[in-house]
């Protein structure tokens, strides 16, 4: 059964300087099963946030439509973490929301406070933590949301190489503990070739599709072992030249 | 937890106090920064005596410190600060509340903001004290024109600096609130009205301060009491220290309003001060 499901969408906005509007999607259409945990991989501006916002909800498509089986949790790219909340009040927003009892709030935090790696920064206020701090703390927000379905806008694009292979592991770990259906946004290469089971690429604006490609390898997944894999290369070299592709083409656009 | 990082030489050491210092600024000139007021008074004391300065219309600090013990002791001058109190009390209230109510409506409702936004922009550049002849015709010499006077004014600022705080509000705050499926209700009360606060604060200290100069002048044309009185009547009987105590009665209680919003404004808006 599927759990997402993006068909046929369409959405334009004004362009400011001159008539023409900008297509930001262009006929999307793909499904996320049940258990699937799907990366889009797209150069900047090509409409992923776009497309995540309108599963999400929070914006309507100009054609077509987009459908969730379950609750979204979401990711937003920019963190969107409150300001007047500290750390843990952030995090337990959702569950705040719900009024969810304080013993229950107080366990989940501790436990993605851990898991997210910022233990002792609880009574933290945002301006005190750095930016991939604040990432952080709105994966953990997310995750505490427990929603059936993960929305997730480039969530460690602004961590380091190390924090974010780390919590690349995390996301791994509780997916295959949830098995939650994912749709996961980034536009690293190797980020989408060690969490998804399918990869849809698209195109520089107007955001298409060009690509749903199936990820062949094993879980429990690592960078070092799927490096080892001979598939590696070929998907890998198949990626680059799709983006290459799609670069050229908005390029293109551009240039019109 | 990193222990093992080396301590900072004593070279590196002096370098960064020397920096800490400079930022601080020379230590003599931070001490005696907050008595430079005192200084003032002193020498406007000595002017005063010795006659270099119209003693009529400055008379010696000594001299008024003394009237102010008199008009202490025969309970005058607390008679005429509570009358004045109470005034802004009442008015500042009164302008505060629908202030911020209209703010955080208009802020968050475009239509209501789009046909009623121009009705209050179009009256916010009337001098307020201007229409307090009209007030006292219409509700007399009473209390009642003073407070409304005194709310006008500080409705306006408090309104038009929540609204402006409203539409600050980071828009994906919202969305996160949505997402996270806040109803309407909490998504006012948990984004917009916390995103407003610290513009709510700025709008209440500008009003405060602002009361304090419609009361005094309400108070020297339709009133037989308070502070503003106080200092009218003295000009016509000419006796200067009494003016200036009613001058600086006046400014130590709008500080101390001022002051008391500042405590709360820290108090509740922590977020805003770092
Ligand atoms: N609210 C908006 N108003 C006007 N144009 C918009 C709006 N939101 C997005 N766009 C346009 O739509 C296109 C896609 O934007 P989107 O944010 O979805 O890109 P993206 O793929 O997420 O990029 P990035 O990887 O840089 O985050 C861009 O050209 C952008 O200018
Ligand atoms: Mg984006």
């Amino acid at each position: 059964m599927s759990h997402v499901s993006i068909s046929h969408l369409w959405k334009v906005y004004p362009s400011h300087h001159d008539g023409d509007a900008v297509i930001a999607l262009k006929d999307v259409s793909f499904d996320i099963d049940e258990h699937e945990f799907v990366c889009v991989l797209g150069p900047s501006g090509c409409g992923k946030s776009t497309l995540l916002r309108i599963v999400a909800g929070l914006e309507s498509a100009d054609y077509g439509h987009a459908s969730t089986h379950g609750r979204p949790s979401v990711v937003f790219q920019e963190h969107g973490i409150f300001p007047w909340k500290n750390v843990e009040d952030n995090i337990s927003y959702p569950l705040a929301l719900r009024h969810a009892p304080r013993s229950e709030r107080k366990a989940v935090v501790d436990r993605l406070v851990k898991m997210v790696g910022l233990s002792g920064f609880e009574r933290f206020h945002p301006d005190q933590l750095s930016g991939g701090m604040k990432q952080r703390v709105s994966v953990a927000r997310a995750l505490a949301d427990n929603g059936a379905i993960l929305l997730m806008d480039e969530p460690f694009g602004a961590l380091d190489e190390q924090t974010r292979v780390t919590l690349q592991q995390e996301l791994l770990t509780i997916w295959e503990e949830t098995r939650k259906s994912v749709l996961f946004i980034t536009h690293s290469v190797d980020e989408s070739l060690i969490l998804a089971d399918r990869i849809i690429v698209m195109s520089g604006r107007p955001g298409h599709i060009l690509k749903d490609i199936r990820v062949p390898f094993q879980r429990p997944r690592s960078l070092a072992a799927i490096r080892r894999d001979p598939e590696y290369a070929r998907i890998t070299d198949e990626l680059w030249t799709l983006l290459d592709q799609s670069q050229a083409e908005s390029e293109e656009e551009a240039a019109r | 937890m990193t222990s093992s990082i080396q301590e900072p030489s004593q070279e590196v050491r002096h370098a960064l106090k020397a920096s800490l210092k400079q930022r601080k600024g020379s230590r003599a000139i931070r001490i005696i920064g907050p008595f430079t007021p005192l200084a003032l008074l002193v020498i406007w004391e000595f002017a005063s005596r010795f006659g270099w300065v119209d003693a009529r219309f400055f008379p010696a600090p000594s001299s008024i410190f003394s009237t102010f013990v008199e008009l202490l002791q025969s309970g005058v001058l607390m008679d005429h600060t509570v009358i004045s109190l109470v005034r802004i009390l009442v008015g500042f209230t009164l302008g505060a509340i629908p202030g911020v109510l209209v703010g955080v409506l208009l802020g968050s409702l475009e239509w209501a903001r789009i046909l009623f936004e121009p009705i209050f922009a179009s009256m916010l550049p009337i001098p307020k004290i201007t229409i307090y002849p009209l007030l006292m015709l219409i509700f007399g010499l009473g209390e009642t024109s003073k407070w409304l006077i005194i709310a006008i004014g500080v409705f306006f600022t408090v309104m038009f600096n929540t609204l402006g705080g409203v539409l600050q509000t980071n828009l994906l705050l919202f969305d996160v609130a949505k997402a996270n499926g806040a109803n309407p209700w909490q998504q006012w009360a948990g984004v917009a009205l916390p995103s407003a606060l610290p513009s709510v604060f700025t709008g209440l200290k500008l009003a405060l301060g602002g009361s304090f100069v419609v009361l005094a002048a309400s108070e020297y044309v339709g009133s037989q009491s308070g502070l503003g009185y106080m200092i009218w009547s003295a000009w016509s009987t000419f006796s200067v220290s009494k003016m200036y105590v009613g001058i600086v009665v006046i400014s130590v209680l709008g500080y101390c309003a001022t002051s008391l919003v500042s405590l709360a404004q820290r108090l509740l808006v922590p977020w805003a001060r770092r």
